[in-house]
């Protein structure tokens, strides 16, 4: 009697179902929010396509490669953005605020050898690998090439683009 | 007497703090709720030109497009020979059913040949166009050509 006196609001109103409301809406957005989202950039705007197909599954052994243009440059200039947590062996670099560390293309392929050379500690080898590409829609062919180029100069020869679904 | 009465009271502790810090936490998981949009990938498999020993009796059928862009880096025209799409990919994408229908359909290559400065969501909606299409009224994809690749590399 006590109890349920202290759970009524002072016009004599039964705050309990209002709490029980409360807890499931808190439960469900717990639920709903997204902390697999590591990979999104707020720099990179991805293309959209409405043939893409979304990944069964964690692709194993994949290194998320962003590619943005890169800050305070003129449009033509870009850079590849890995994220921190994939980075096994840490290296001297700029850590962006995004958590984001920035590679130019001399040290994209230090960077990558390590991958592989992580990978393959795990009797796997580079071609076990997937490099999933997730680049800004300005992103200029050429230098689109000259990243893929670079991640077979390490052995790497499956790439993933990626793109968002259309609905 | 009075003692034993006070013992068997019930405390009630004070719920106020517990619903204030609920709905803290719901006004924080609404705020940070952020809807993605779903992502797919285009899956390409290209080892180096160098390493492609692997040189087999019958080699693929390989459909060279060449994806001509403007001076702002927008796709400018996608060409196969004598072929010229423009821009049109509902035509690219008959073009490439037209040819996945043929005798060496099924393991037919695509490689795209880009101009330098072309964006590269010019190469996703020529990837899209030469991967798959959906039938008008369904969301089913059809798969076309699984093999693309880059020339020049």
């Amino acid at each position: 009697m006590a109890k349920k006196q202290e759970l009524e609001m002072a016009d004599g109103g039964d705050m309990t179902p209002m709490i029980d409301m409360v807890f499931q809406l808190l439960i469900f957005f717990m639920i709903l929010i997204n902390f697999s989202d590591a990979d999104q950039n707020a720099r990179v705007r991805l293309p959209q396509d409405d043939i893409v197909k979304p990944p069964e599954g964690v692709i194993p052994d994949s290194v998320t490669l962003q590619i943005a243009r890169a800050r305070g440059a003129d449009k033509n200039n870009f850079c590849v953005l890995i994220s921190v947590e994939e980075i096994r062996t840490p290296v001297k670099n700029s850590v962006d605020v995004t958590g984001l560390r920035t590679y130019e293309m001399n040290d994209l392929k230090r960077v990558m050898k390590r991958e592989v050379d992580f990978v393959t500690r795990k009797n796997k080898t580079a071609r076990d690998m997937t490099v999933i590409i997730r680049a800004d829609i300005d992103v200029r062919a050429d230098y689109l090439l000259s990243v893929i180029r670079t991640c077979q100069s390490v052995g790497l020869e499956s790439f993933a683009l990626r793109a968002q679904k259309v609905q | 007497m009075r003692a034993k009465k006070s013992g068997k009271e019930k405390v009630g502790a004070d719920m106020t703090p517990m619903i204030d810090m609920v709905f803290q936490l719901l006004i924080f998981f609404i705020l940070t709720l952020k809807i993605v949009a779903a992502e797919g990938d285009f899956v390409l498999k290209m080892p180096p030109s160098s390493s492609n020993s692997e040189a087999s009796d019958d080699p693929p059928a390989v459909v060279n497009l060449e994806l001509v862009a403007n001076g702002n880096g927008s796709l400018n025209d996608v060409r196969y020979n004598q072929n010229s799409f423009k821009t049109n990919m509902d035509e690219l994408r008959s073009f490439m059913r037209k040819q996945i229908s043929g005798p060496s359909g099924k393991d037919m290559e695509v490689v795209l040949n880009c101009a330098p400065h072309l964006q590269y969501q010019h190469i996703i909606r020529v990837m899209g166009a030469c991967s798959g299409y959906k039938e008008p009224g369904s969301d089913e994809v059809q798969q076309l050509v699984s093999k693309i690749k880059f020339g020049g590399l």
